[in-house]
């Protein structure tokens, strides 16, 4: 450890050795207090004369962050020595406090107060000689090239002279060109020196504001080519690796995948559609009739949405539109937030034959930064036929209960809003290839990260474990991943390639595992649930797949949570065997799931059950509940209809969890029973595997 | 979406999150700050001035340990609280000019006011000062931000705290570019004193003092391209700095910690009602700087790329993670085992490095981290102010401007 921080190790010290070093110390206090003293002594007197200087100057050696002090002295100097001195005497004093200085900051580099009284020296002196302290911060930085006062301050001197240059913008570029060679040399000296690579970039846009496109292309190329020949030095080092990714630049990485696809692909037809693509959309993915009487609509979003305003309700009374009084809320018992959101009729309230639902952009906020709804959705439903048994729409009859849910929309738009103005799409056909070039044209986009992913590629090859190039390679990769359509094979490759480097990075860097594992997650969940949306017409969205599989198994995918439970909303089966899921709260949005298999995950307390209203067998062996109140947490709402569950029966099977032995078996959990109430919840605590093994003895005219 | 605690698919294992391995020198750690607070040893006489700060850090340890009441004695806690206030600088009764030059609030213990004792039982206010008394002795925003802290800890109510000289110098303080230095013979600005502004409008609970979207705009200016946070704007990311940052957003409230990107012109909306409301989110790009500040783990945390772990970090960092709902990324085990090992075995305290000497600052970092990760014995921290669940309930329903 010691050699890699430079620092000696201490040794462990015995009482003696501590006792003198308390008496050492004691000696100094004492000193010091004296010297305080006179200090105090020395402001009271006024005097501004030599003695009263060198007590400063003995003080700060001391105790250089002591302000007071340093304003002490500024005072004695300025009106003692400074106020009545010409302007060469004045310069000698400047130039005395300037040595004072330097020979402190060696002692103490990291003294804010000593920068400082060295940036006092030099604003106020006649003719500061700048060029020197650009010469002494370069020698500063020899000493410890990672000092940030030393970068700070000779950022300051550069901004220092280019104001004196303001109007010579020649002088300007070429000292900016200096800059930018004296980071050149250090990172040569040290490709790890992330602050010169820092320093870097910021002068890598200045240099290149006035250059030609081709120029610019040049530079950037020779910025790439410094970048390989760090990252093959040490590919450890993520100095570079940093570097690599500013260059590259970040314009897309807010879009979800597929969306730079359909802007890709509107992009060789009609110009005018392009969106602006530094924006990540929010979808619809769908929205529906779940019940007539009283009138209850559901949306899914395909990400947690926060309701800013309620979404806009209205029925046709005789060709008039009037508003449809009710009540939204998203699913689960904070409505406050979620991918789901249901409408509830207010009693009394009374629809005509149309009903419309109309979302503003305005209306949503995403929870997730960067997203929004690109614009208004309507959605209009028909209410003449109200016989859901009889209506065939888009996903056709999907049974929850006794209800049936059905496609009664068509999307329609762009709307009017309230107001009377139109809401139309923003319109951006500008992309970033990198950081500093752009292109009309994502072709450029595609081939700089092609080329840069090969190259990166090939140094995974020679360093399997490494893990920055790893992790390069996957951001490139999805960024690549964004410019095609997310159902073609290439979508699927990369797919499973990041999947892989995640899998990889978990082990070899156990400090951000969660992470990786967090991404794994989302990227497996993506891929396993491609057949369930589809590309929307209306760009950049995704919708739900006109055809939904009704089953869906997940079973040994290496789950942590499920990302976007939304998806699942049309699913009558699904399998989550043998993850490592530890919330079973997604259960809110599946309002259609009759089976769930939950068993061998990490599972400690029921939540969302009461919102999941079609339930009918839960299988959660194998898991941690411990506590009869985390099973009863499950049920808590049960009964109340809050726009869930309000009853019917549903089979839980909780073998081989804790709590069938912490509570002292099935004979005891059955009397608390009464404490949930009567909600025709059955639950087995003995394991499936047993039970079935006991009725095939019992066939068989055993006994148990 | 926040991962939850990674596990191994088989069953019956324990979460990684529950602390193992070495003992936490609990006890060692409370003598530690016991002996700080009774004389600060050699290493800080350079720091005289900032003597309020390391009380700060002893008190803070010793009420992040759970034992601040019985630690220190009621008599002592209200000395404290007396030497506290008699560093206070308050306007003059002869000249409580508009333009007076002078700083208020609290500073360091040179002002030629030595603590004196109450002996007619009057309540000690402060030093009366003005331009002309303290030319050179201001008050100094760290101070002020420390010793509001310090008078929560100890049981004061803060009646006696001069808020409308205080928001006034803050008015003088604040720099055109949004930015706030720390007292007027200062000449760096930097994001440290955006930290304090925010800490001390918060504890007061007024922010009249600050111009909320200027110094938001410094904060957006700061972040860099890597998505932590700088000193100043086009400096390199930091650390302590990025902590600073993200719990003024916090403190600030609002839409501060929102991503600038998510604000999108409206269809009809005026270019200066986008403007005010871009103006009012705070990050440039929030899951970057998730990226960032978790990139920094190495086993503790390093402040910047590629330098050495260091105590504090764990904190800075941890704090900053914290605040943007992000902890359970961390990976508690490594930075509890690098924590376990910059603590002194023999005198308690917690080094900056393994084997160096422990000193006030680093001690109250280490505990602070420790008390984000839970460990048994610590106080729940609020990462925000910096300071105990416990005494932010204290700020809210004890201390007059809030309750």
């Amino acid at each position: 450890m010691e050699s890699r921080h430079g620092r000696k190790k201490e040794q462990a010290e015995s009482p003696e050795v501590l006792k003198a070093r308390e008496e050492k110390e004691a000696v100094l206090v004492r000193e010091y207090l004296a010297l305080k003293d006179s200090l105090k002594e020395l402001i009271e007197s006024n005097k501004r004369d030599n003695d009263a200087l060198k007590v400063t100057t003995a003080l700060l050696r001391k105790s250089p962050d002591y302000y007071t002090i340093w304003n002490v002295r500024r005072t004695i100097l300025k009106e003692g020595f400074l106020d009545n001195a010409d302007d060469e005497t004045a310069n000698k004093i400047y130039t005395g406090e300037l040595e004072f200085v330097q020979e402190n900051l060696k002692l103490n580099p990291k003294s804010y107060w000593m920068w400082n009284h060295r940036r006092w020296c030099l604003e106020s002196m006649s003719q500061p000689r700048w060029d020197k302290e650009l010469a002494m911060v370069g020698k500063f930085l020899e000493m410890d090239a990672r000092n940030f006062h030393g970068w700070d301050y000779r950022r300051y001197i550069i901004r220092q002279l280019d104001l004196k240059d303001k109007e010579a913008k020649d002088k300007v570029l070429e000292r900016a060109q200096s800059e930018f060679d004296f980071t050149t040399t250090k990172i040569h000296q040290n490709f790890s020196n992330y602050s010169a690579w820092h320093n870097r970039s910021t002068l890598l846009g200045k240099l290149a504001e006035d250059l030609s496109a081709e120029e610019r292309e040049a530079t950037v190329d020779n910025e790439f080519d410094l970048v390989k020949n760090a990252i093959y030095t040490d590919p450890e080092d993520q100095s570079a690796w940093l570097y690599e990714l500013w260059l590259i630049g970040r314009g897309m990485t807010p879009l979800k995948a597929g969306y730079v696809a359909n802007i890709y692909k509107a992009q060789l037809t009609n110009t005018d559609l392009l969106k602006t693509i530094e924006e990540r959309s929010i979808s619809i993915l769908g929205a529906y009739v779940i019940s007539f009487h009283p009138l209850e609509i559901v949306v899914a979003f395909d990400e947690t949405i926060e309701m800013r305003n309620p979404f806009t309700v209205s029925t046709r009374v005789e060709h008039v539109a009037i508003p449809l009084e009710g009540e939204w809320k998203a699913t689960g018992s904070d409505s406050e937030l979620g991918s789901l959101w249901i409408f509830q009729q207010a009693p009394g309230a009374v629809y005509g034959p149309t009903v419309e639902v109309v979302i503003f952009s305005d209306d949503v906020c995403a929870v997730r930064a960067g997203s929004k709804l690109p614009a208004a959705v309507c959605y209009e439903l028909e209410t003449l036929n109200q016989n859901l048994e009889d209506i065939s729409g888009r996903l056709g009859r999907l049974v929850i209960g006794q209800n049936l849910m059905y496609d009664v929309t068509k999307r329609i738009g762009p709307v009017t809003r309230p107001d009377g103005t139109l809401e139309t799409q923003v319109v951006n056909p500008k992309h970033r290839v990198t950081s500093l070039t752009e292109s009309n044209s994502l072709d450029d986009r595609v081939a700089l990260l092609k080329r840069e992913i090969s190259a990166v590629r090939e140094l995974v090859e020679l360093e399997p474990d490494c893990k920055w190039p790893i992790q390069i390679l996957s951001t490139l990769l999805s960024e690549l991943r964004k410019t095609i359509s997310i159902h073609s094979t290439q979508a699927k490759l990369i797919d499973d390639e990041c999947i892989e480097l995640q899998e990889k990075l978990i082990t070899i860097d156990p400090l951000r595992q969660e992470r990786y594992e967090d991404r794994r997650t989302q990227l497996v969940f993506d891929r396993e649930t491609l057949s369930i949306i589809q590309d929307s017409k209306r760009f950049p969205e995704i919708e739900f797949a006109v055809k939904q599989p009704s089953n869906l198994d997940l079973s040994m995918r290496g789950l942590t949570h499920i990302p976007i439970s939304s998806y699942l909303l049309h699913l009558h089966t699904l399998n989550l065997d043998s993850n490592s899921i530890t919330s079973t709260r997604f259960l809110r949005n599946l309002l259609n799931v009759r089976r769930v298999n939950l068993s061998n995950n990490l599972i400690e307390r029921l939540e969302g059950l009461q919102h999941a209203p079609s339930l009918e067998f839960l299988t959660l062996e194998n898991n941690m509940i411990a506590k009869w109140e985390d099973v009863v947490a499950g049920f808590v709402f049960w009964g109340e209809g809050k726009l869930g569950r309000t009853g019917g029966h549903v089979k839980v099977l909780l073998g081989n969890n804790p709590v069938v032995v912490n509570e002292g078996g099935e004979y005891v959990l059955e009397k608390r029973w009464e404490d949930v109430g009567e909600v025709g919840v059955e639950i087995q605590w003995q394991s499936e595997e047993l039970r079935l093994a006991e009725e095939a003895i019992l066939a068989a005219g055993g006994e148990i | 979406m926040l991962a939850e605690p990674a596990m191994a698919t088989t069953q019956g294992t324990t979460t990684n999150k529950q602390p193992s391995g070495p003992t936490f020198q609990r006890e060692k750690h409370i003598q530690y700050f016991k002996r700080t607070l009774q004389m600060l040893p050699e290493p800080y006489t350079s720091q005289d001035t900032f003597r309020m700060t390391l009380g700060l850090f002893a008190i803070g340890g010793l009420e992040l340990l759970g034992v601040l009441e019985e630690a220190i004695s009621e008599a002592n806690r209200k000395a404290w609280i007396e030497w506290i206030y008699s560093q206070q600088r308050i306007p003059s009764k002869d000249s409580p000019s508009e333009d007076d030059d002078a700083l208020y609030g609290f500073g360091g213990p040179f002002s030629g006011l030595a603590f004196q004792e109450n002996t007619d039982g009057r309540q000690n206010l402060g030093c009366e000062c003005d331009s002309h008394t303290t030319p050179y002795d201001t008050a100094h925003l760290t101070m002020t931000y420390t010793a509001l802290l310090s008078l929560i800890m100890l049981g004061d109510d803060l009646s006696r705290v001069a808020k409308e000289p205080i928001l006034k110098s803050l008015r003088k303080l604040q720099q055109p570019n949004g930015c706030f230095i720390p007292c007027i013979t200062d000449y760096e600005p930097d994001m440290r004193f955006v930290y304090c502004a925010s800490a001390v409008s918060y504890i007061l609970n007024d922010w009249s003092g600050v111009d909320k979207p200027a110094l938001l705009n410094f904060i957006r200016e700061s972040q860099t391209y890597e998505h932590g946070f700088a000193q100043s704007p086009r400096h390199e990311a930091h650390g302590g700095t990025t902590y600073c940052a993200i719990a003024s957003l916090g403190l600030m409230g609002g839409d501060a910690f929102l991503d600038q990107r998510t604000i999108v012109r409206q269809e009809g909306e005026t270019e200066s009602a986008f403007e005010e409301r871009r103006a009012r989110a705070g990050f440039v790009d929030l899951e970057g700087t998730r990226r960032w500040c978790l990139q920094r783990q190495t086993t503790g945390f390093q402040g910047r790329t590629n330098k050495p772990t260091d105590t504090c970090y764990s904190f800075w960092i941890g704090g900053a993670v914290a605040a943007i709902g992000s902890f359970d990324l961390v990976n508690f085990e490594c930075n509890r085992g690098f924590l376990m090992e910059t603590q002194h075995k023999a005198f308690g305290g917690f080094g900056k490095w393994v084997d160096t000497y422990p000193d006030v600052l680093h001690s109250y970092m280490g505990i602070a981290s420790l008390a984000l990760m839970g460990e048994p014995g610590i106080r729940p921290l609020e990462p925000l102010l910096n300071i105990s669940k416990r005494m932010q309930e204290r700020l809210y329903n004890e201390t007059v401007f809030w309750k």
